[in-house]
């Protein structure tokens, strides 16, 4: 699958699941500040991203994921992320600028920083097109 | 296709009608009981479908994942499931209080919540809480079961607003006094008292409450969403 494949089939998800006229999307809009996503959203995404590309997303992964690279060191004290658990989401999400993951981040906000972008390479990384971290 | 539903109470009087008429409707039905597995288990087995405990102590993500792993999906949850611990307001005890709306409100719910993720992935659902004419109402000694009735209402009101546009609705079915156990002390002291304030002047059945729910669980029913709608012979009209 090419770039823009995978960048089209995405957009096609998101028309679907906001059932909004979207023009233009970029591979930069956030879900939820720019396209007007909640959290419902999300997890509907989620299930027809799966549907679109025939694979299976796990909506904690990137979670999960960060935490296996932390090993015993914590990713969440008091509801709130880890200055190494930041570390761990730069490097998985490239796309969200650093200074919107920041130290003591809380939990509830990291979804807000997630880019059209960031659901293209969960995907692709689903896929094993791409290494993700 | 077949519908698929998860009773939560299906053992109680009115879970167990609910059943019966759902399958009668078609319905693959996943019997939900809290203690009483044996009877979750035959009808269950009467209605071919399985039984699969749901209590507060159950990982309902898990519980949820059976079901759809069952029946390959999940359209319609029906929850018929509560208790009853009656006092006078004045002296009613914090675990009595606790007790009731842990299972009748907090349960609900998380219930609800839990039932989102498959009916999501089918952009279809059907959610009926049993709530009571004790949500609007009230009634002496009950203030725990009214407080957690028209705290239901309110629930299924703001869930209904929000996962309407997912083609998921959210409603409850009021019963009025319906002839069961639980009624079984109010119509023996105030019974003809109470038949006075109903309409119909009488008592109803379990079967007349199953067949309002099968109604909201129907296809024909997607645009009705939000509502309370009372079964109870008019009572208080």
């Amino acid at each position: 699958m090419t770039e823009h494949e995978l960048f089209e089939g995405v957009c096609e998800c998101i028309r679907q699941t906001l059932e909004k006229d979207l023009p233009e999307i970029y591979e930069s809009d956030r879900l939820i500040a720019d396209l007007g996503a909640d959290s419902l959203d999300f997890l509907d995404l989620i299930f027809r991203l799966e549907e679109r590309f025939n694979v299976h997303v796990n909506p904690r992964d990137l979670e999960r994921r960060t935490q296996q690279a932390l090993g015993d060191t914590p990713m969440i004290v008091n509801e709130r992320y880890t200055e190494a658990a930041v570390v761990e989401f730069r490097k998985a999400m490239p796309e969200v600028p650093e200074g919107e993951l920041f130290s003591d981040m809380p939990v509830n906000k990291l979804p807000g920083t997630f880019r059209v972008k960031t659901f293209m390479n969960l995907v692709a990384y689903v896929l094993g097109q791409e290494k993700v971290p | 296709m077949k519908r698929v539903a998860l009773i939560a109470g299906a053992t109680g009087v009115l879970g167990r009608a609910v059943c019966r008429e759902l399958y009668a409707h078609g319905t693959r039905v996943a019997c939900g009981y809290a203690t009483r597995h044996q009877e979750a288990e035959t009808l269950a087995a009467e209605l071919s479908g399985f039984a699969v405990e749901l209590h507060p102590g159950v990982d309902l993500a898990e519980t949820m994942r059976t079901v759809t792993g069952h029946h390959g999906g999940l359209d319609i949850l029906v929850n018929a499931a509560g208790v009853n611990h009656e006092g006078s307001a004045a002296a009613l005890g914090s675990e009595e209080w606790r007790s009731v709306l842990d299972i009748n409100l907090d349960f609900a719910f998380r219930l609800t919540q839990a039932a989102l993720p498959p009916m999501l992935r089918r952009h279809y659902g059907r959610i009926i809480h049993l709530s009571s004419i004790a949500g609007r109402v009230g009634g002496r000694g009950q203030i725990n079961y009214a407080v957690s009735k028209a705290g239901i209402e309110r629930m299924a009101r703001v869930f209904a607003l929000e996962v309407g546009r997912k083609g998921i609705t959210v409603n409850c079915v009021a019963p009025g006094v319906i002839v069961s156990d639980m009624t079984a002390r109010i119509r023996a002291e105030y019974g003809e008292a109470l038949l006075s304030h109903i309409a119909c002047h009488r008592f109803g059945k379990p079967e007349e409450v199953a067949k309002a729910v099968a109604f909201l669980a129907g296809e024909d029913a997607g645009y009705i969403n939000g509502i309370v709608l009372p079964v109870d012979g008019g009572m208080g009209i």
